[in-house]
Order: structure tokens, then sequence, then C-alpha cells
């Protein structure tokens, strides 16, 4: 009688054994990141799955952009949400107020160890636009200007330390890229045919002028954006750089030794190292903050977050909330890895700690840390925003020639005006 | 009657063979972009033959892509929505032909207006249905709204019409009931209409990129034509993967067309019988 | 007494019940959707509130909206006759050889892109004038004209992409006019060929006017199929540059999808079909009474 008892236990405890080993909870993840970035994220996916029996993560990845943002919202309203996703905070004070983020308590994120305190002040800020926090900051990117070493030491562009010496003002700039004129036909490989990569140029160079895009309700105060504008239709037309061109060919023109410089986001950088690496780029190449042009010091960067969806007809579990917050708590703390996709990480330790301090190229543009500038808090600025769409539409073909300055950005205040 | 070779007609037949060449250009440029090596791919040094044909890219787009799995989807609900379209169309087309009924001609009408309703405005109004029937990233969902065919239905009609009303009154006579008739006469002598509309509405549905791209998002439930919008896992330059990934969602159905190039055509000519 | 036969009528009912099954299910569900939504203020998804014809009076006060239905009816413009007429003369092209390996050849030429999916369309075309590698920038460049970005010119969006449409769609063209130019009896080219007829008088008097049923289907169906544009636009030019490839449904797309105005998108596509539905009943009665002169 107490062997069968016993064995009865065994049995029991055998087959309880086996069904808590695979209760494994499955976070459904979505992102948008492709190319270089999508190669590292991809990999820290696989690195999670694999120290972590409880948990996995089935990730999908999404086109970046107008598609993924309504993908997002209209999978919320039918209840068939992802468990977690990446989200820009440029875009939190178009998203907010329209529900689609669920807000993490203080104590959930406490529960995974995740405080306020671990961020960069202005990232967590931005995360917590509309009195609660709706994002856990994962990186801050930039943008920053590729160069050919090889290009600009033979131009006579490099200094003794190896440092391209037309990033300090804008005399200096049009001189060096006079220089490489004399060189190649076209000096800067930059996407002027879209949208989103001429906002953040313009953007940049706005706030270097000290200028405002939006204040008080109006958009585009005073001149400054119309001078924004006619600095990088100037570029054009000197045919320092291509007119209309697409992303694609821009860092083709680049890859290829065509062009000697190119502005794009830090998120090419695993490009540019990945191809290095497998002696597919025919030179040496540089990264730094881009040229300063104007008194003030500005670059635009935006920033990437894990987020939650808010569905009111599926509202996430607890169970899967835990999982959910321990995914984001270990992507944090592993952010590290994530830098090597170029992005300056959240986690102010990481940033701190002497692995990041000695990374490559991301030590080349760290300065950017102190003259970062996001995009201003408002419902028509962010990814997929009027703002966006504006860019195309207006200032994109007013860079190509098409049309003055003074047009587009009449046309660009009269469209988000309206909206307003 | 033979015509004289004249100057002119090889003149004007020459021009033709130009003409069609240069239209099916684009076409060969991108399969032989396909074929080509990155490099030289943006060498400006280039040439309108590969110079080294070489078939990294799609290697590359195989082993990196989940194409094989988008491949599955297209081939299960294009097979889906042909079957079924063919299935319900049939039936509606003999019943507007053949029989006399309370409705026959709004029926008839609401046929031909659905044709001019834009579809892709209905998306959300779909989108949220599917939704609601739990359909959403499922082959269902993907197929159900697209079994509407008011072509074949009109189609079947027209050529029903042809079939002589001697066979249909003996078979009544012979006590048959019309599902026989449909069966047993109407069916078997419409073999090559239903294959070649089963071939064009084949086509279509492996081609539809608007509501499967709303409606799917789950990568692994993509369809081969949204699936090429999304692949962006190359870097660096990528133009050469970029034309292998077209090809290889062009390429089933262009062997299908090559093959079955006659009966794709008389279907396309037979819906010459509509009058609008 | 009654005319119907009431075991026929029940057979009738049996047969068509799934297709007006589906037919109510997604076809006119859906519209009746989209018709309520469009009276209400709601967000892409999910109910709001009745606000009756406001959604209708906003959008004939939305400059956006005017510009969309320009943009539209020049898409038209750009489409509808050069297509048939491209139609026709391929048709033409092609009849006229009788050596069926030849004319298959040619057909197959015309008709293959008329099978690919429209994303391996644009990205076909994308490539083919991408301005800094396209194929047809080299063309340019070696007939001494400067560069042009296609899409990002307001001058040449539209008709680039009118050109796209009507590369990829012209074949189903082409096959409706070699079938009808199969029905025109021979003879009448014989016999007019003893009277000494130019080719410019045969198609004036014997080609054209018997052609005219199939001129007139494909003027309709093309009609239709393009004032329903919106794949190419969303895929090759997203509405600019300015708005310029704007078109109704893309409008449609980006209040709905981007601005999350679901109702307001719903009024404009009932709009739409509006126009869909007169301007082809119009176009097929000012067709038709030209086929009985």
């Amino acid at each position: 009688m107490k062997k069968n008892l016993i064995s009865f236990f065994c049995g029991l405890f055998l087959y309880m054994i086996p069904v808590s080993a695979f209760a494994v909870t499955e976070v459904i993840w979505w992102d948008f990141l492709g190319g270089g970035d999508g190669v590292r994220m991809k990999k820290l996916i696989d690195n999670f799955n694999s120290s972590h029996d409880d948990i996995q993560i089935n990730a999908t990845t999404l086109e970046w952009g107008v598609p993924f943002y309504t993908k997002v919202q209209t999978s919320a309203a039918i209840g068939e949400q992802p468990d977690m996703m990446t989200y820009h905070l440029s875009r939190f004070p178009l998203a907010v107020p329209t529900g689609v983020l669920r807000p993490i308590s203080e104590a959930e994120l406490a529960s995974v160890g995740i405080s306020g305190d671990r961020f960069f002040p202005a990232n967590w800020e931005a995360a917590n636009f509309g009195g609660a926090t709706h994002g856990v900051p994962l990186d801050v990117h930039a943008n920053v200007m590729y160069f050919n070493s090889d290009m600009l030491a033979e131009a006579g562009l490099l200094d003794e330390n190896g440092d391209p010496t037309l990033l300090d003002g804008l005399d200096n700039f049009m001189a060096g890229l006079e220089k490489l004129d004399a060189m190649v036909e076209y000096p800067i490989g930059f996407a002027t045919g879209n949208g989103g990569m001429v906002w953040r140029w313009w953007y940049s160079i706005l706030r270097m002028m000290d200028g405002e895009y939006l204040v008080d309700g109006k958009v585009c105060p005073g001149d400054k954006c119309e001078r924004a504008t006619q600095v990088l239709s100037n570029l054009v037309e000197k045919g320092y750089m291509p007119s209309e061109t697409d992303y694609g060919s821009a860092k083709a023109m680049f890859a290829s030794g065509q062009s000697a410089i190119h502005i794009n986001g830090v998120w090419e950088v695993p490009t540019w190292v990945d191809l290095r690496a497998n002696n597919e780029l025919g030179f040496k190449f540089g990264v730094r903050d881009m040229p300063q042009l104007f008194e003030t010091e500005a670059t635009w960067a935006d920033s990437h977050a894990f987020a939650i969806p808010h569905s009111d007809k599926n509202p996430i579990s607890d169970e899967k909330l835990k999982a959910v917050l321990t995914v984001m708590s270990w992507m944090s703390d592993n952010s590290l890895f994530w830098a090597t996709a170029g992005h300056i990480p959240s986690n102010k330790n990481i940033v701190n700690s002497v692995f990041y301090n000695n990374m490559e190229p991301n030590a080349d543009y760290a300065n950017i840390g102190s003259n970062m500038v996001t995009e201003p808090f408002s419902p028509l600025t962010g990814v997929a925003s009027p703002t966006y769409d504006a860019m195309q539409n207006y200032i994109m073909p007013a860079v190509n020639g098409q049309l003055s300055a003074d047009e587009a950005v009449q046309m660009l205040r009269d469209d988000l005006e309206s909206l307003m | 009657m033979k015509k004289n070779i004249t100057i002119s007609w090889i003149l004007l037949t020459l021009l033709s063979i130009i003409f069609a060449l240069i239209f099916i250009f684009p076409l060969y440029w991108a399969l032989a972009t396909s074929f080509k090596a990155e490099t030289e791919v943006i060498d400006p040094n280039w040439s309108i033959f590969p110079k080294a044909i070489t078939i990294a890219s799609y290697i590359d787009v195989i082993l990196r892509s989940q194409i094989t799995t988008w491949y599955v989807n297209s081939i299960m609900t294009s097979f889906g929505i042909t079957i079924l379209v063919i299935l319900i169309s049939m039936p509606c087309g003999y019943a507007l032909s053949q029989l006399n009924f309370p409705g026959r001609n709004i029926l008839f009408f609401a046929v031909l207006a659905s044709i001019m309703v834009p579809g892709t405005a209905l998306v959300i109004a779909l989108f949220v249905l599917i939704a609601d029937m739990n359909l959403i990233n499922t082959w269902s969902g993907i197929i159900l709204p697209q079994i509407l065919s008011p072509v074949c239905v009109i189609v079947y009609k027209q050529f029903f019409d042809q079939v002589p009303k001697e066979l249909r009154e003996a078979s009544l006579i012979d006590g048959a009931s019309e599902f026989q008739i449909l069966f047993n006469i109407y069916i078997p002598l419409n073999w090559g209409i239903t294959t070649a509309l089963a071939l064009v509405t084949f086509i279509a549905a492996w081609n539809n990129f608007f509501w499967p791209f709303i409606m799917t998002t789950q990568q692994d439930m993509f369809t081969v034509p949204v699936a090429i919008t999304s692949v962006d896992d190359a870097f660096g330059i990528f133009y050469a993967r970029e034309m292998a990934v077209a090809m290889l969602a062009a390429g089933p159905i262009a062997l299908i067309y090559l093959i079955f190039q006659k009966k794709v055509t008389e279907a396309i000519m037979m819906t010459s019988g509509i009058k609008g | 007494m009654s005319k119907y036969k009431k075991n026929i009528v029940i057979s009738a009912y049996i047969l068509i019940f799934p297709f007006v099954l589906i037919y109510c299910l997604f076809l006119l569900y859906p519209t009746l959707y989209t018709l309520l939504f469009s009276f209400t203020n709601s967000p892409l998804i999910g109910w709001g509130d009745w606000v009756g014809l406001e959604n209708y009076i906003k959008l004939w006060n939305d400059k956006f909206f005017w510009k969309s239905l320009k943009n539209t009816f020049v898409f038209v413009f750009w489409t509808v006759i050069p297509n048939t007429i491209i139609g026709l003369m391929c048709a033409m092209m092609i009849s006229r050889i009788k050596n069926f390996l030849l004319s298959g050849a040619l057909l197959a030429c015309f008709f293959l892109p008329h099978i690919l999916p429209v994303t391996v369309v644009t990205e076909i075309w994308q490539w083919m004038v991408s301005k800094q590698f396209g194929i047809i920038q080299e063309g340019l460049d070696y007939l001494g004209f400067k560069r042009i970005g296609f899409f990002s010119q307001r001058a040449w969006a539209m008709p680039m992409v009118a050109l796209i449409t009507i590369w990829w769609t012209v074949g189903f063209n082409i096959l409706l006019f070699i079938a009808g130019l199969k029905n025109i009896n021979p003879e009448l080219y014989e016999a007019s060929d003893i009277e000494g007829a130019s080719a410019l008088q045969q198609f004036k008097f014997i080609t054209w006017p018997l052609i005219w049923p199939i001129t007139a289907l494909v003027l309709t169906l093309q009609l239709i199929f393009q004032l329903k544009i919106f794949d190419q636009m969303y895929l090759l030019t997203g509405g600019g540059p300015f708005n310029s490839t704007l078109v109704v449904l893309q409008l449609v797309y980006k209040q709905g999808f981007q601005l999350n105005r679901g109702g307001y998108a719903s009024a404009i596509a009932m709009v739409l079909f509006v126009i869909i539905i007169i301007a082809s009943v119009l176009q097929y009665q000012v067709l038709k009474s030209k086929d009985r002169d």
C-alpha cells in the first residue's frame, strides 16, 4: 500500500514537471526594424529566447512608417494586437491621445526593476507624455555624417587626428565641399527625394539657426524655415548633392565610392561596418556628428521605445504583462549590443560604462549626446505624421529646385495649420 | 488567301517585333539585373547582358526570407479562391440563364452593378467584419472577400445561354432535376470556359495586393505580392536582390501563363461576350 | 396564374443561394456599413457619434477633396483613351500576322506584364527609372538630356504612373480587340481590296465601325477601373509630389488610415462610388447612341 502511494505521488510529480516545464509564455512582438538594425535586433531576440525557458518571443517585422502604425491601430481595435511593439517616441504626442498605448504603472515597472532614473531625463520625459509612462525607452538615434576617409584625406580635409575639418561652420563646410566637388560628381550622397531624410537634416539646420518649427499654434514663425530650406537647395543647385535621389540610391552612391559624404541616421552604422567586415566596402569610412553650420549646436534625434498596445476588446493578461515587462527589462539591460546597431542606448548605466565608451565607431559621435534635439511635442510631428507628409510634398521639391523656399514653406504652413 | 510579301509588309512586321521587344524590355531588365552580382549592377560600365550570371541573389533571398511560407500562403489562398469562385458562380450563372424566378432581373442588375464598387474603399468595413468572424491572419480571411466574381457569373450565363435548349427540354421530360441538368449537361459542355475562368481567377487571386496587405499582420501570413514590399533584410546595395524577389514573386504565374497561354487568352476573349 | 413554376423557383433559389449569401455578406453589408459610417464622426475602427451630413458638407469645402477628384480625372485622361488606342493598334499589329508562332510570341510580350502582381510592376519600374542607376536615366544621358526624377517632379509623376499603368494593363485590351477583329468577316477586306481601297480607308469604314462595340466596352471598363485606381499611387508616389498624384482612393486611405477619420473617409468613398456609377452610365449611353449612327 505504501509502495503504491509512493508511486502514485511520484507519478503525479513526474506528470506535473512536464506541464510546468512546457508552460511557456509566448510574447507576440512587432517591430519595424529592417536592414542592419533588423539583423541586430533579431540576434538580441534569439539571445533572449535561448536564455529563457519560460518566455519565448515571437517576432514579426512590418513595414516602417504608416503601414506599421496603422496595423497597430487596426489590430488593437479588434483585439488582435501584439503583446509588445517598438514605437517612436516622437510619435507619442500623436498616439497617446488616441488611446492606442497602454500606460505602464510605476509598480509594474518596479516589478522588473525599471525606474525613471535609469534613463536620460529628456528621454524619460518623452516616454511619459500625457502624464503616465507609455513606453520604456530603448535607444536614442540621431543623424550623423558618414565620410570616406580615403577621399577626404586625398582632398586634404582630414587633420592630423583623422578628423574631418569641414564640420565647423557653414563656410568651412562649403569650402570643403568645393574641394570634393573637383574629385567627384556629387560630394554628398543624400536622399534628396525622401521626405523623412530631408526632414531630419532640415530640422537640424533650423535648430542650428535657433529657429522654431511649432510655436503657439503657428508653424514656422519668422523666416528661418525658408533659410533652412535654402541651405539645402543651395547644395543641390551647386551640384554638391544629386537631386531627387531615393534612400537606397544615396546609400549605394556612398558604398560604391561615388560620393565622399553620406548624411543619414546612426542606424546605418552596421551597414558600413558589416560591408567593411566582408571586404565589400572599398574604403575606410568614418562617422562624426553632423556638420554644425551655425551658432547653435543641434542634431536631430528620435528614440525607439517598447510599448504595449492598448485594446478595450482584448486587454493584455497579467501573465503576458509580466512576460512583456521581463522582455523590456532584459532588452534594456542588454542594450550594449543594440549599440552595435549605431544607436545610443537610453540606459544611462550602459552609456556610462567603459564598454560603451570604447565602442567603435560609436565613440566617434558620442558628443551628440549634448546637442541632440528632438521633434516638438505635437500630434503633427513624429514618424508617419502630417509633418513627414508635408516634407515630402512641399519641402522636398523645394530642395530639388522645383519651387522657391518661400512658396514651399507657405504651403507647409497652410497644410499643417489647417489640421490644427 | 495569301497576301503578297511586300516591302511594307516586312517593314510593318519588323516594327511590330521591335515594339514588342521594347515593350517587354523592363521585364527582361529586371530579370537580367537579378542575375548580376550587386557590384556589377551599379557599375558605371554596365551592360545589357550580365557579364557574369550568378544566382547569389536568389539563394540569399530564399535562405534569408520566409519566401517558402509566403508561397504556401499564396498557393493555398489562390487555389481556395479559384475553387470557391467557380463553385458559386456556376450555379448562379445557370439559374440566371435557364430559370425564370422572381428577382431574376434584380439579381442580374446587382451582379453588373458590383463591378462598379470601389472595393478598396470597403476595406475597413470588411476588416471589421472579418475580425468579428475571428478570421484575421487566416487563409479564410484572405479568401472569403475575394470569392465574389460578377464577371464569372456573367460569362457562365452567356455560355449557358448558347447551349441548345433542346438538351434541357429533353432532360426535363425525362424527369431530371435542374441540378442534374447542370452537372450532367451544361458543365461538361463548357469545360473549356471553366478551365479558362479558373486560370484567370487564379492569376487575379495570386496578384491581389491591397486586401491581404491590410488584413495580415503576421509575417508568416503574408502572401507573396505583399511580402515583397516588406523584405528589407538586405542592406548595403541590394538592387539585384530586390529584382530577385520580384522575379520569384512573378515567376510561378508567368510560368502558368506561358504553359496555358492559349487557355488564358481564350478566357479573356470570352469576356468580350459581355455587353455592358 | 403565376408565370413561375414552383419547383423551378425553388431550384433557382438553391442555385443562387451561395452567390447571394456571399454577395450580401461581403459586398452589400460592407457597402451599407460604409454608408452608415459616413454619417458619423467615427475613427478608423469603432463607432463614433451620428453627425448627419456633416462629413459631406466638410468634403464639399475640402480643397484636398477637389484636388483628388481633379487628379483622378487627369489620371483617367492619361490612361483611358491612350490605353484603348494602343490596345487597338497592338491588336491590329498582331492580327495581321498569320504565323501562329510569331503572333503568339508577340502577344506574350504584350500580355506578360498583365499577369504580374502590382508590387512586382512597381518594383521593376522603380528600378528602371531610379535617378542614380536606372537604365532610362542612362538613356537620357545618352540623348543629352538632364536626368529626371520621375516620381519627384510634379510634371512627370502622374504621366509616369499612367505609363506604368498602361504597360501593365494594355494586354487585357489587346485580347479583347483581337477577339473583336477576328469576328470581322475577311471578305469585307477582300472586297474593298478589289475596289482599291487604301489601308486607311479600310480602317475607317470597315474596322472602326465593326470593332466599335468592343471599343465601347473597353472604354467603359477602363473608365471604371481607372476611377478606382489606388495600388500604383500608393506604392509609387504616396500621393505626392505636391499632392499631384493624390487620387480619391488615396485620399480615402490618408484620411482613414493615417489621420484616423473613418467616418470622413467613408463619405469620400461613397461619393466616389456615386461618381463611378454616374460616369459609367453616362459614358455607356453616349457610346451606345453613337452606335446607332
